[in-house]
């Protein structure tokens, strides 16, 4: 046989049938074909979740002042989602979307993990990691400098209201040092504890039963867009649809058509800024028709007759209806006047009526006035400490029983507040966080150092420009921020708080709660990263500082400071994680309301800008799926928000079709808002939901900082509108701004 | 009965459980708590820009409808999606998306009602997602990503899913897996609230009530069934299903006091539709 | 073009013993190349697909099951139904917070079999006790993430009963007094296959080496021994069919197979 090659070839065939053959009686060609469609099902980068254990651990969720029991469901020793807590007496059993998404704050690319330094320029971004000993000596020693060198009142402190115990060692803190500069932005729950000491002469704040209301006028308060504690408000409104026995009438009276009012019985719709008019409207129908609880006004007001003489000659319908109602043509009007009066006749006659104020969801200040007014017909109708159903007085908590505040010389000398206050406020001028950056801006030298404790004043304050200035000019800014928020950014140094689920935090009684409730947030988790609670931060660095300062500070920890702060309700906390007052009764005895008589209109509070050159008017959306406070959304949130608020990066707002047509925009259309004091690119979209002449603008995007899910998404609101001071407290009540879209 | 075919038992769901939902849009207050807490429950990742509503993975959507009129007489109601587990014709197990699988990666259980749907199986042809008349199945068209420690997060109970495949709701299966494992363990029957889906547990207004339609001490049931002491949760509303006229057959029922709601939901035609039934029932 | 041609002129010119040659060579090498393939297919390809390694502790079954009462006690099931697998370092603890065996006697006949077992409780006290550390166990009956299975289900339903010899279609073995051994339903799926020999795990004096596909990281167990593919037992295999031998009708009492949700999460 000749090797050429035919038979190479031939015998080379042979052999490679015969092992096709072969193949054919091995396993070989099915077992792989088999092992690579398992292969391929499995990539090894799509994550394989770690199996165990399965617990739940309750606690009290902190998030928002909601006080909502929690539960956190782990896999051995990993959280791995949250649930609500059966029977918790604010949101029984209950979850809103941002507590479901805590483990995005705990695990999420935004999170600070460990103490950092700045390293480049402000903004820039360049920060350096440094050890918990670093950080509060660095801390320290700076504002152990400024009080040596007689500076102590140019340190700031900025925190989270004024409710609860870390605020409260921040202001003990502030005490110690010497600086009377502590702050909090006041939102429309500081309007109503102001409203409820000028009224009734009482220090609390507002609670309403509404789970026993049968008739509810709402003047824009964001019923279920966030107000209050929000679980707890969507299930009062489920009990409502649920009653057989009665049916529960909510009237919402609002610029559009919020999810409050989508799920009212009536939605009478007005021009924003009318709220206060209205309601006087509304008691001018009450009185014209003696509908009003005799009983009530005699005995337990003062004023009403002034106030009837006011509400007779300036508030009838037709009049406020001509500034009021939101379409100008005469048949509507009629409509709509007749509507308003039918629904206050409506109210009065109910059996336990309850009227309520609150922009949105409530975190912006309403103006005394238009509380005034609306208060008025709670009073009218006898809904204040009515038994059920009514509006009460949360008093105060005491104060913590802890040991006195020592101070040195220095600390006890009086030294002005940078924000001087206008009117007569509860808390002085601590609550006028949003005139600060105005006063910093002004005056020479305002602010040296500031600390920043679970507020994010570069986003939440009006007129960014304005704030960010004022940041500018601080040369010290100490972050305690968890997440990488807006004024991160401008911060020098961060100490990273804690999630609550890693950490101890009391939630005090939520907004609007009708019961005084306390919660406990107790650690279910092991903190992940090398953060500290805010609490024991503080507590370090007065330590740190030593002399009176320290001496102010004799606890262990925050533990310590929390369990001494909560005193007789610790036990109960402790053990339950909740203390309620179930045996609270309002005080009645000798409170009467007092009437104002110059209420309403000619204090409505008038927004920047001219007419001419600004036509339109920016009124904000609020929708519980954007957080717009200090906490911003969570990707999940995020992911959730509507194609008509936020398309790619842009901002959409609401415009109503005709006015879009009037400016020659469609659907979709890009434009340019231009405000007296910003511009912003944004998207329109035409919309029956709000009235001609109102650009609707959604509150809670805009973020500059955070991760690449929640920055960077549209325009914050804030940025657009600059505060306007209520003449009465100096709050800033802006209901909106003057814009123009071209 | 001519029409019903297959390999299921000819009365569709009597013996076994049928689950399904019912839904009160008086209550629903649109607040999204029902889709975090299913993104949540079962693993479902999300990408920097979610604002594209095409390719955005929600298994519960929450929907928003108007009734159409202009400026102040506008009239807004939110609907939540989950998938609707069609049993189609007679529930025969016919859902418009289990028949055209190529790959019997999702199919219809007789046993409990619920379409399941198999990532490992499926390979991405998306004829069901074009079957689904009600835009309940998701396309993975990247492969998904927790950065930072989010993967830390992840729950056991659901596979995660690759890039390439399809995904749905699946009504919570694992919590029927996790409540049976117990029920078989301590060897008795399965509570109705034993068995609840994470969005039904997560609303906040209790607008969801999930059960067995076909056990009559179920809510669900009593919702449903005329006959039943359901009267005092439908207060003169009648249950209505999306789409009915398609004959899908899904298990979600909707309850809503607004004509102009039930009208959105295409359940105009429920008159006609349930005529034809009942005759057809008969041959 | 010019390849054909040329074959046809050189084929004239062949003479016949030539042919009958290239003939012989052509059987030859299809009995080579059908002999390679058979070997390659069958011998030489279990032995790269399959990684073998051994668990970090020889681990002595027979022993262990002299002290307790069943599987059961240590691969116990929590409180919520679930099943939790290979006991935990805290399971353990509870007997070997210190070596509990005496070093063994030289003399002893079993010398070398205790000292195995001696060394591997000192290693698993020293290493893993010591250190707080969970012992990293092989499972050979890990299931991929995509499988849910319900070892409650399997261990007190009605349906699934122990056959003959765990043969596939036997008929129920009838038990006196209705009354399963102990144990007989983890044998069935569960078996320690040492030596080419299946053995109950509770019997099994030591571990076996632990085989993983190197394509899709399954264990051996899973696929099977035999590399066929074809099994005789429950025990042989682990597959989505071995599965569905039941789920489909079999135990079903016939009326329609089970959705594919019932083993899939």
């Amino acid at each position: 046989m000749k090797l050429n090659r035919r038979n190479f070839l031939l015998v080379s065939t042979a052999g490679a049938a015969g092992g096709a053959v072969g193949s054919m009686f091995s396993p070989l060609s099915w077992k792989l074909m088999d092992d690579s469609s398992v292969w391929s099902q499995n990539w090894p980068w799509t994550p394989v979740p770690l199996d165990g254990e399965v617990s739940f651990e309750e606690t009290t969720c902190a998030l928002c002042p909601g006080g909502c029991r929690v539960k956190v469901r782990k896999v051995d020793s990993r959280p791995v989602k949250l649930e609500g807590v059966d029977g918790g007496p604010v949101n029984d059993g209950g979850i809103c979307i941002l507590g479901l998404t805590a483990l995005q704050l705990v695990y999420g690319p935004a999170r600070v993990r460990t103490p950092l330094k700045r390293a480049g320029k402000r903004g820039e971004g360049k920060w350096v990691e440094i050890t918990w000993d670093e950080a509060i000596s660095d801390v320290s020693e700076k504002l152990a400098e400024l009080k040596g060198a007689g500076q102590s009142k140019a340190v700031g402190c900025i925190t989270n209201g004024a409710k609860g115990v870390t605020s409260a060692l921040f202001a003990r803190f502030m005490e110690a040092y010497g600086s009377p500069n502590h702050y909090w932005q006041a939102t429309a729950w500081d309007s109503y504890e102001e409203n409820i000491q000028r009224t009734l002469g009482l220090n609390g704040s507002a609670g309403f039963d509404l789970e026993k209301a049968d008739y509810i006028l709402s003047f824009g308060a964001g019923l279920l867009d966030g107000w209050g504690s929000p679980v707890r408000m969507f299930q009062a409104h489920s009990k409502w649809r649920e009653n057989h026995d009665a049916h529960v009438t909510l009237v919402q009276i609002d610029a559009q058509l919020s999810n409050t009012a989508a799920k009212a019985d009536k939605w009478l719709p007005i021009n924003p800024g009318t709220e206060g008019a209205v309601a006087m409207a509304m008691a001018h129908v009450i009185i014209s028709k003696n509908l009003y609880d005799r009983g009530y006004v005699n005995w337990s007001t003062t004023g009403f007759r002034d106030f009837f003489r006011t509400v007779q000659t300036e508030y009838a319908p037709e009049k406020v209806a001509k500034i009021a109602c939101p379409v100008q043509k005469p048949e509507y009007v009629k409509k709509w006047t007749e509507e308003l009066e039918s629904r206050a006749i409506a109210f009065a006659k109910a059996e336990k009526p309850l009227a309520l104020a609150g922009k949105g969801n409530g975190d912006r200040p309403v103006s005394q006035a238009e509380l005034n007014a609306i208060q008025s017909l709670n009073a009218l109708v006898g809904s204040i400490n009515r038994e059920e159903g009514g509006m009460v007085v949360i008093p105060d908590a005491d104060k913590y029983p802890w040991p006195p505040v020592v101070l040195d010389a220095d600390a006890k000398g009086y030294k002005p507040a940078l924000v001087t206050t206008k009117g007569r406020t509860k808390y002085g001028a601590s609550n006028l966080l949003s005139n600060l950056p105005k006063a910093i801006n002004a005056q020479h030298g305002g602010l040296k150092a500031l600390l920043v404790a679970g507020a994010n004043p570069l986003y939440t304050l009006a007129d960014t420009e304005e704030t960010a200035a004022a940041l500018q000019k601080i040369e010290y800014i100490v972050s305690f921020a968890s997440q990488m928020d807006d004024t991160f950014t401008y911060a020098d140094i961060i100490l990273p708080d804690h999630i609550y689920l890693e950490s101890t935090v009391d939630v005090p009684t939520p907004p609007g709660f009708a019961k005084p409730v306390y919660g406990l947030a107790k650690p279910v988790i092991d903190p992940v990263y090398k953060t500290k609670a805010m609490g024991d931060s503080i507590i370090e660095i007065a330590k740190a500082m030593g002399g009176t300062i320290a001496e102010s500070f004799p606890w262990g920890g925050f533990g310590d400071a929390m369990e001494q702060a909560m005193n007789e309700k610790w036990n109960a906390l402790d053990s339950d994680g909740v203390y309620v007052n179930e045996d609270f009764q309002p005080e009645k005895e000798g409170i009467r309301f007092r009437f104002f008589a110059r209420a309403g209109m000619e204090d409505r509070i008038s927004l920047q800008g001219s007419v001419e050159k600004y036509p339109l008017v920016i009124t904000p959306c609020d929708t519980i799926r954007l957080s717009t406070g200090a906490l911003a959304d969570t990707p999940f949130m995020v992911k959730t928000v509507s194609d008509t608020k936020l398309k790619k990066r842009e901002l959409v707002v609401q415009v109503n079709t005709m006015t879009a047509q009037q400016y020659g925009f469609k659907e979709g259309s890009q434009a340019i808002l231009e405000t007296p004091v910003a511009k912003a690119t944004v998207l329109v979209h035409c919309s029956e939901e709000i009235a001609p002449g109102l650009v609707g603008v959604p509150r809670g995007l805009g973020h500059i900082a955070y991760d690449e899910f929640v920055g960077g998404k549209g325009t914050n609101y804030n940025t657009l509108i600059s505060p306007v001071q209520d003449p009465a407290t100096g709050f800033d009540v802006a209901w909106g701004i003057r814009a123009k879209l071209t | 009965m001519t029409e019903t075919q297959g390999h299921g038992n000819q009365e569709g769901h009597a013996p076994g459980s049928k689950f399904g939902m019912v839904i009160d849009l008086d209550k629903c207050t649109g607040c999204g708590a029902c889709m975090v807490a299913c993104m949540a429950e079962n693993n479902v990742p999300t990408k920097p820009d979610e604002t594209n509503k095409l390719d955005t993975i929600t298994w519960m959507r929450v929907f928003k409808l108007s009734n159409g009129k202009a400026f102040p007489d506008a009239e807004t109601c939110y609907l939540p999606r989950p998938c609707m587990h069609c049993g189609g014709k007679h529930d025969a197990g016919h859902s418009p998306c289990v028949s055209v699988c190529p790959a019997t990666a999702t199919d219809y259980s007789y046993k409990t009602g619920i379409v399941s749907q198999i990532y490992t199986r499926c390979f991405g042809c998306r004829y069901c997602m074009g079957a689904c008349p009600y835009h309940a199945r998701y396309f993975n068209w990247w492969d998904p990503k927790w950065p930072a420690d989010m993967k830390n997060y992840l729950s056991p109970d659901v596979s995660v899913r690759m890039r390439g495949v399809v995904e749905k709701c699946s009504f919570c299966f694992h919590r029927y897996q996790r409540a049976m494992d117990l029920a078989y363990y301590e060897e008795r029957e399965l509570e109705e609230n034993e068995y609840q889906t994470a969005c039904t547990q997560a609303c906040p207004a209790g607008a969801i009530t999930f059960g067995d339609l076909n056990n009559e001490d179920h809510m669900v049931y009593k919702v449903t069934h005329e006959e039943s002491e359901g009267d005092e949760i439908l207060r003169g509303r009648t249950p209505f299903r999306l789409l009915e006229e398609l004959e899908t057959n899904p298990k979600v029922y909707y309850l809503s006091g607004r004509d102009w709601v039930v009208k959105a939901g295409n359940a105009s035609v429920r008159e006609e539709a349930k005529a034809v039934k009942d005759t057809g029932g008969h041959h | 073009m010019s390849g054909p041609e040329k074959t046809q002129q050189n084929g004239a010119t062949h003479k016949k013993e030539d042919s009958a040659g290239v003939f012989a060579m052509s059987l030859f090498a299809a009995g080579i190349g059908l002999y390679v393939s058979l070997f390659v297919g069958w011998l030489v390809l279990p032995e790269l697909l399959y990684s073998k390694q051994h668990q970090p502790i020889d681990f002595n079954h027979a022993i262990h099951m002299e002290q307790v009462d069943g599987c059961t006690d240590c691969h116990v099931f929590r409180d919520d139904g679930t099943y939790a697998g290979a006991p935990t370092l805290s399971q353990c603890i509870d007997c070997h917070e210190d070596v509990q065996s005496v070093e063994p006697d030289p003399e002893d006949e079993n010398y070398e079999d205790l000292m195995k077992q001696y060394k591997a409780e000192v290693k698993f006290v020293e290493e893993y006790v010591a250190n707080d550390k969970e012992v990293p166990w092989l499972i050979y009956a890990r299931q991929p993430d995509c499988v849910f299975f319900s070892h409650a289900a399997h261990l007190n339903s009605e349906k699934f009963k122990v056959l003959e010899d765990g043969k596939i279609g036997a008929p129920p073995v009838e038990f006196e007094d209705d009354e399963e051994p102990e144990d007989a339903r983890c044998n069935m799926c569960h078996m320690a296959f040492i030596k080419g020999e299946a053995v109950p795990f509770g019997e099994a004096e030591s571990l076996p080496v632990y085989e993983e596909n190197r394509i899709t990281t399954y264990s051996r167990d899973i696929w099977g021994r035999n590399f066929s593919g074809f099994n005789k037992h429950y025990y042989d295999s682990a597959k989505m069919d071995d599965c569905a031998q039941c789920h489909n009708d079999q135990r079903n009492e016939g009326k329609s197979k089970d959705a594919c949700f019932v083993c899939h999460k």
